[in-house]
């Protein structure tokens, strides 16, 4: 070899197109299933998305499927990501989409039309969330909250009192425009103070020293109090002080609900077959898959929402995510939510 | 028309054209191509363009505010990192001291930190109950609060990309021949007048790079600001990511991307012909590092400063993450228990191995750094061999992949990749493209400097007798910038191994990153979550470190080393 440079580049373009070939051939060297070998089902999901292994496994099993999961960044991304491909899908079934972002998607022509036969487990209010849509199918829920750092004292008890000087800067909320907590926190305080009047709220809020973050992860882990930042109150899921507890190994949470406003935002996730897809009908199957007890009895300790099926076994720890809340009924069109966002993002701006 | 025929002329002419190919082959299918389709989808979204967002955008003195910000910051930061990075350029380049090679290794890591990392470990620093505060408070001064400021994206900015300029500048430097400075003295001209009427123009092909870098770095900063700046303080960069992530006003997101874009390329005309005006041409020579023993008083002093300084900026947040990594959440004074955590199997989909996501980030890293040495060293010989003005609009343009947002990219490239056997959506192999993409111009940059301080006489020389161009290349132009290929490379390997924006879309569990793991332990509230991603996140920066130190340590054996 008469050049070390030409040969060193060489080594490793070798070194990297073996290993990247190598991926490819996953799967290769287990037996072949019995009769036919078994048919992919990509689920297309946010980052959020997780789930038992052993529960998919039941799924390929009787499926004779193999389930593979591309996530596609945040809820938004997910959408997005969804919209741009419309009709011409990365995958066969979409999980992710909620009641905030369904309109768009439905605009845009992402999903065909299913009807599970288990869909009369879900309640109608739940269904409702989306027009009762044969295009998606409810499969948890959850209330995006106030949080509470319980080692500081006693907890405001309504949405005005955050307004007083005692509270003045110790509130962290997400910007509605790069955060999905952050949008359904805004769309409770739209519900709670009706069209026309939120926006004097924020107003009142931001001369009180509200801070603003770009997302949940740097809310919670940096400014919120529990975390070494400055903030004891976070815009949170009500959830959130159970998972603590999950985590953590404790005996009772650290952190607490507040519930200022009566009323919370219901965020409802669903999913829904990709108009398009490869496997339509294994896309159905999973749906119903995604239905069944032992898929919902495990989303609490996997994604940290309510599961829409009732009356399931949960884990012990889940009592501390019991909360007693009303649903806000917010129906909006994705225009609608833009001008609030619009109009948020003027009354904050420095 | 006929000075279009006059560049074309002055291209071939050059000969340079046939370096440029490696380039066109990665950037016309992994960068044009989909960003082309971005904008389209952008400027025209009903299949037709429209004027409407335009006029939109320039009546608008908001985004003329955003421009206004995103130029001032960028200025700033490039300035302080070259303040911080100059004299410890002179410190890397001329003294050898112990622990020398450890230290660049150090100051070079926090290039894969991701944002939302280094903005806990700056809390940990500056927050209310940081180590700066208590210090203050010991000396019976008030608390202070920089995060949320203006003056924490600086200092975050400064702490990204101070190692851009020490590496490139210290890298020249380390081979200048020293006669030129010599003579200068001889013939009565003081240290500090030979300082700036030799040594600072023969660096200023090296300082103009890496502030080039810098400034397009800064300029288009994204997750800095994202995490430390708020509503207040966005770049442009922010605020299209803003507009652009609900897909509401892609029209006006496309012409603030062609905004930004045309501001890059303007800064880089102005870099490119400052460099021209600039640079003197001096003769290299290997290595002049003098051992800790031999140097002058006034030298150690600005060792010790040198030295002080970086602890404070770059080492002591470095330090405040593994602190965290090792005390979050624990009960006694140090746990370990994070360190083991991250190895324990969930038994969920979101589980990934850390061996597994460090094989692979180390996987992508190396094959991109390949790409980006070949790429960006041939691209660099393009440029040098091209005469003329549109060797400066060619220059500008194999910049651009720093100035595309990486999201923009990532969704170019699912609607692009997208169809028969093309269908590459879910391939590691765009991931690998996107990585080379944001890692060659570092290459480029590094080898171009060196290029540019050259003395032409030598591979004229080489050409007289007889030399020809592959020839000429392998016994001078190779063996000078060799050295500056591989600082350019280290930087292309680092920036694969911290890049999260285009990987978190492309990506499959089967190919999860580091960065990856990091950033869905973020996504998990209580201190086991946020201990397994400080403890992620100090695996990541000793696997770079000690990735920078055997990097370093490769020598070409037939090359003669300079």
């Amino acid at each position: 070899m008469p050049y070390g440079k030409s040969w060193l580049a060489a080594t490793l373009a070798l070194g990297i197109a073996v290993t990247l070939a190598a991926c490819g051939d996953d799967g290769a060297g287990e037996p072949a299933a019995k009769q036919r070998p078994p048919r992919e089902l990509v689920l297309i999901t946010h980052e959020s998305f997780d789930a038992k292994e052993e529960v998919i496994k039941q799924f390929e099993q009787a499926s004779n499927a193999k389930v593979t999961i591309v996530k596609a960044g945040d809820a938004n991304a997910l959408v997005n990501r969804a919209i741009l491909s419309a009709g011409n899908p990365e995958g066969d079934v979409l999980f992710g989409i909620d009641n905030l972002t369904f309109v768009r998607a439905k605009d845009a022509g992402v999903f065909a039309e299913y009807r599970s036969g288990r869909r009369n487990a879900i309640p109608k209010d739940v269904r409702d969330q989306f027009g009762d849509s044969a295009l998606v199918t409810p499969i948890d829920f959850g209330f995006v909250n106030i949080n509470f750092d319980k080692a500081k004292g006693q907890p405001p008890k309504t949405l005005q009192d955050l307004l007083k000087p005692e509270w003045k800067g110790k509130l962290v909320v997400q910007d509605p425009a790069t955060s999905s907590p952050g949008l359904q926190f805004l769309a409770s305080t739209v519900a709670h103070f009706g069209e026309g009047k939120w926006q004097q709220y924020w107003r009142d809020l931001k001369a009180n020293d509200v801070l603003v973050v770009d997302g949940w992860s740097t809310a919670y882990n940096k400014s919120f109090s529990r975390n070494g930042g400055d903030r004891p109150l976070v815009v949170s899921y009500t959830t959130s002080p159970a998972a603590e507890v999950f985590f953590g190994n404790l005996a009772e949470p650290p952190t607490a609900n507040v519930f200022p406003g009566g009323k919370l935002f219901r965020q409802v996730e669903a999913a829904g077959v990709l108009k398009g897809a490869k496997q339509p009908e294994l896309a159905q199957q999973f749906i119903d898959f995604m239905l069944s007890d032992d898929f919902q009895r495990q989303i609490p300790e996997t994604m940290f929402v309510y599961p829409v099926v009732q009356k399931l076994e949960l884990p012990e720890w889940w009592k501390w995510a019991k909360v007693d809340v009303q649903p806000a009924t917010v129906t909006v069109t994705a225009a609608e939510i833009d001008r609030w966002i619009r109009e948020w993002t003027q009354i904050m701006r420095r | 028309m006929r000075r279009v025929m006059r560049a074309a002329a002055g291209v071939m002419a050059g000969g340079g054209w046939r370096w440029g190919l490696p380039a066109l082959l990665l950037l016309a299918p992994f960068l044009w191509w989909p960003l082309g389709a971005m904008l389209w989808r952008g400027i025209a979204p009903d299949g037709a363009p429209s004027s409407e967002a335009l006029r939109a955008v320039l009546t608008d003195g908001f985004y003329w505010g955003r421009l206004g910000f995103t130029l001032g910051q960028a200025l700033a930061s490039t300035a302080l990192a070259l303040l911080v990075g100059f004299p410890a350029a002179y410190v890397f380049a001329l003294i050898r001291f112990p622990g020398r090679g450890l230290l660049l290794a150090v100051v070079t890591v926090p290039f894969v930190l991701p944002t939302l990392v280094v903005a806990l470990a700056f809390q940990q620093l500056l927050g209310p109950g940081g180590w700066f505060n208590d210090a203050l408070g010991l000396a019976g001064l008030g608390p202070v609060q920089p995060v949320g400021t203006i003056w924490a994206i600086l200092a975050a900015h400064v702490f990204y990309n101070v190692s851009i300029v020490v590496r490139i500048v210290s890298g020249v430097w380390a081979n200048l021949d020293p006669r030129a400075e010599e003579a200068a003295r001889l013939l009565g001209a003081g240290r500090w007048r030979t300082f700036t009427a030799v040594v600072l123009p023969a660096l200023a092909p090296a300082l103009l790079s890496a502030g080039a870098l810098v400034f397009t770095f800064t300029f288009t900063s994204f997750g800095v600001v994202l995490v430390l700046g708020g509503p207040g303080l966005d770049t442009l960069e922010v605020t299209i990511y803003r507009l652009a992530t609900r897909l509401v006003n892609l029209p006006e997101a496309a012409i603030l991307g062609f905004v930004q874009l045309a501001a890059t390329l303007a800064a880089l005309v102005v870099y490119a012909t400052l460099q021209r005006r600039l640079g003197t041409r001096l003769g290299l020579r290997p290595d002049r590092a003098r051992p800790l023993g031999t140097t002058s008083r006034p030298e150690r002093a600005l060792l010790v400063a040198v030295l002080l300084g970086l602890a404070l900026l770059i080492v002591a947040p470095i330090a405040a993450l593994v602190h965290g990594a090792l005390t979050v959440g624990a009960s006694a004074a140090v746990t370990g228990r994070h360190f083991t955590a991250i190895f324990e199997d969930t038994g969920r989909l979101s589980f990934v191995a850390p061996l597994d996501a460090i094989r692979w980030s180390l996987t992508f890293a190396v094959g991109a750094m390949a790409i980006a040495m070949l790429v960006g060293a041939a691209a660099a010989m393009a440029i040098a061999h091209t005469r003329g003005g549109i060797a400066t609009v060619v220059d500008g343009l194999l910049m651009l992949p720093l100035a595309v947002p990486a999201v923009v990219l990532g969704f170019g490239y699912l609607v692009t990749f997208n169809r028969g056997w093309y269908d590459l959506r879910g391939s590691p192999w765009l991931v690998l493209a996107a990585h080379a993409l944001i890692g060659y111009p570092f290459v480029l940059r590094a080898v171009l400097a060196v290029l540019r301080s050259l003395d032409p006489s030598l591979p004229d020389a080489a050409r007289v007798l007889g030399a020809s161009p592959w020839r000429v290349w392998r016994a001078v132009e190779l063996p000078i910038t060799a050295r500056a290929t591989l600082v350019g490379a280290i930087f292309a390997f680092a920036v694969s191994l911290g890049e999260f924006g285009a990987t978190s879309l492309l990506r499959r569990r089967e190919f999860a990153t580091v960065p990856i793991a990091i950033f869905d332990a973020l996504g998990r509230p209580g201190p086991a979550n946020l201990g397994k991603a400080l403890a992620l996140s100090t695996i990541l920066m000793a696997v770079t470190a000690l990735a920078f130190l055997l990097i370093e340590r490769v020598r070409f054996r037939e090359v003669r080393e300079f």
